[in-house]
């Protein structure tokens, strides 16, 4: 039932099984620490095929991050490569659209502007613009609020806006870093329902960081988990649900519960070592 | 700099909005009368002193100083040496404002070019901007440009400066941001870079003013026939201490007023930080 391999089929996803989107081979990313060199991630070989969603679970501090930076091209791998669509990530990926797990809205603009942002960077006509924020804005539940500045919301609506920036402009694929924490438990819910029906019948790719197993679990097609010290990839799992998926149901559906179970063995080992999932 | 108080914390607990709006308005209110008291100590402490503890040669006296402003106001003189000073000021302050703010960013955007210009700006920064007075004189006369100058070399360097740092502290992460949309340079630097660096504006804004007028009035004081500054060194040199006085007490208020509508700008530009 559970298979680490690369083949195998998404006939469970969103898009019947492609050619690969991403592929980590061999990547290794160091940072220097002091004056050491620490390892945040060592001889990682992942690969995420087009159309799919993959999740990135495990403790803070193993490196999940820095694996959706360098997808970002944000920064380079200290060794190995990262592959986009078979070429190799030089500079900037402007393909992907990246919710990072900072708070890094525009201050000094509104939750409107901050939405139109990266529309106003690809030069759509001003009125559409406004349209498509604002529906964006109402997608995340936010409606009334387009006129507010990040520092008079709360840490989820700013995390909120974030995600609204993001889907705002449609790009190919998502990175997703702990995009519903700081949510209260039925908001996270309903954003994450909302996130599938968005993704229901396109061929976006996904990459999602989180801490929560159960998240993971029902929103993706493959999860990931990561040791740590270094970081690693001890193990990736097929979640055997079909699609469209309901969460109300499929949160406590024995499917969920058996993989849940299984990633957590893997997390175990790695939890006593002290670290915190 | 009229906030000198930290907010009192609400002990109360189930008191409503409207009584705590009440509260701190009655607070301010107290504030301001306190603030006119010390104002009218210190007129009657200079007022007792004046003639009998002091010669009032040397220090006039509060009558004196109000009959000279009188005076002054009567007869035009306040309003065509004010307005001489306040255009100096003027001119001065925006054309260093825009030059530095212009050249401020063009060298911060440009690593080299900063490195490169760096030392040369940080000496011409310590020089006392009223030791190029003599020079401007010769260049330029007495009139009003010389002071125009002097207080726009203020100016400029204080801005310059400010700038370059808000340029140099923009935050890489919004940078990031925006090149995963794609955006280019110049879209970074109109949408991240400028408004960024705009707090850094401000605060150089709101220190070179004071700069621009000791400029102004300094480069009046050294060598002119009107402004301000011509007031206070003509008055000395004809021993009418109250004409100082008056002088100075015009050059107070004028740096009050300036003080606030900055403070007022400012507010309206930095709206998105109150919350």
């Amino acid at each position: 039932m559970a298979s680490t391999s690369e083949q195998g089929t998404t006939a469970t996803g969103f898009a019947p099984a492609r050619q690969p989107m991403i592929e980590f081979n061999g990547v290794t990313k160091s940072f220097l620490g002091g004056n050491r060199k620490v390892d945040a991630i060592v001889d990682v070989e992942l690969t995420v095929r087009e159309g799919e969603f993959l999740a990135i679970v495990g403790p803070s501090g193993c490196g999940k991050s820095t694996l959706l930076n360098m997808t970002a091209g944000l920064m380079g791998p200290t060794r190995g490569e990262v592959r986009y669509r078979g070429h190799p990530v030089a500079g900037v990926n402007t393909r992907v659209g990246y919710v990072t797990q900072r708070d890094d809205l525009l201050p000094w603009r509104t939750v409107l502007a901050n939405v139109t942002l990266p529309l106003e960077i690809q030069e759509v006509p001003r009125r559409e613009r406004r349209q498509r924020a604002l529906d964006a804005i109402e997608l995340v539940g936010l409606t009334g609020f387009d006129a507010h500045y990040p520092a008079q919301l709360s840490g989820g609506m700013r995390k909120r806006v974030n995600l609204a920036r993001t889907l705002v402009y449609d790009p190919e694929t998502l990175l997703l870093d702990e995009p519903f924490g700081a949510l209260d438990a039925q908001l996270r819910l309903l954003l994450q329902q909302e996130l599938l029906d968005l993704l229901q019948g396109t061929q976006k790719t996904v990459i999602l960081v989180t801490h929560d197993l159960a998240e993971a679990v029902v929103l993706a097609d493959r999860v990931v988990v990561f040791g740590t010290k270094p970081g690693r990839v001890l193990a990736i799992e097929e979640v055997p649900m079909s699609r469209p998926r309901d969460l109300e149901a499929e949160r406590f559906s024995p499917t969920a519960g058996r993989v849940q179970e299984k990633l957590w063995s893997y997390l175990r080992s790695e939890v006593s070592k002290g670290a915190e999932v | 700099m009229s906030e000198l108080t930290a907010p009192v914390p609400d002990l109360g607990g189930g008191e409503s909005r409207w009584s705590e709006g009440r509260a701190r308005r009655r607070r301010r209110l107290t504030i301001w009368a306190a603030r006119l008291l010390l104002v009218l100590v210190f007129i009657a402490i200079w007022g007792i002193t004046s003639g009998r503890i002091v010669d009032d040669f040397y220090i006039s006296s509060p009558g004196d100083v109000a009959d000279q402003l009188w005076e002054w106001t009567t007869d035009g003189t306040l309003t065509s040496n004010l307005s001489v000073t306040l255009q100096e000021l003027i001119l001065g302050f925006l054309m260093g404002a825009v030059g530095g703010m212009v050249l401020g960013v063009a060298v911060g955007l440009g690593r080299f070019a900063s490195e490169v210009i760096e030392p040369f700006v940080q000496a011409a920064y310590s020089v006392p901007k009223i030791a190029l007075m003599p020079l401007f004189i010769v260049w330029f006369g007495i009139g009003m440009l010389p002071k125009v100058l002097l207080a726009a070399v203020s100016v400029f360097f204080i801005v310059f400066f400010t700038t370059f740092a808000g340029v140099r502290e923009v935050d890489a992460n919004f940078v990031n941001v925006l090149r995963v949309m794609g955006a280019k340079r110049t879209a970074i630097v109109r949408k991240v870079v400028l408004p960024s660096t705009l707090t850094w504006i401000f605060a150089g804004l709101t220190i070179s003013v004071p700069q621009a007028f000791t400029g102004a009035v300094a480069g009046e004081i050294l060598v002119s026939n009107e402004g301000i500054g011509y007031l206070v060194q003509t008055s000395a040199t004809n021993f009418n201490t109250a004409g100082v006085f008056a002088g100075l007490t015009v050059i107070v208020v004028v740096a009050a007023i300036l003080g606030g509508l900055l403070k007022v700008a400012e507010a309206r530009a930095m709206r998105w930080k109150a919350a």
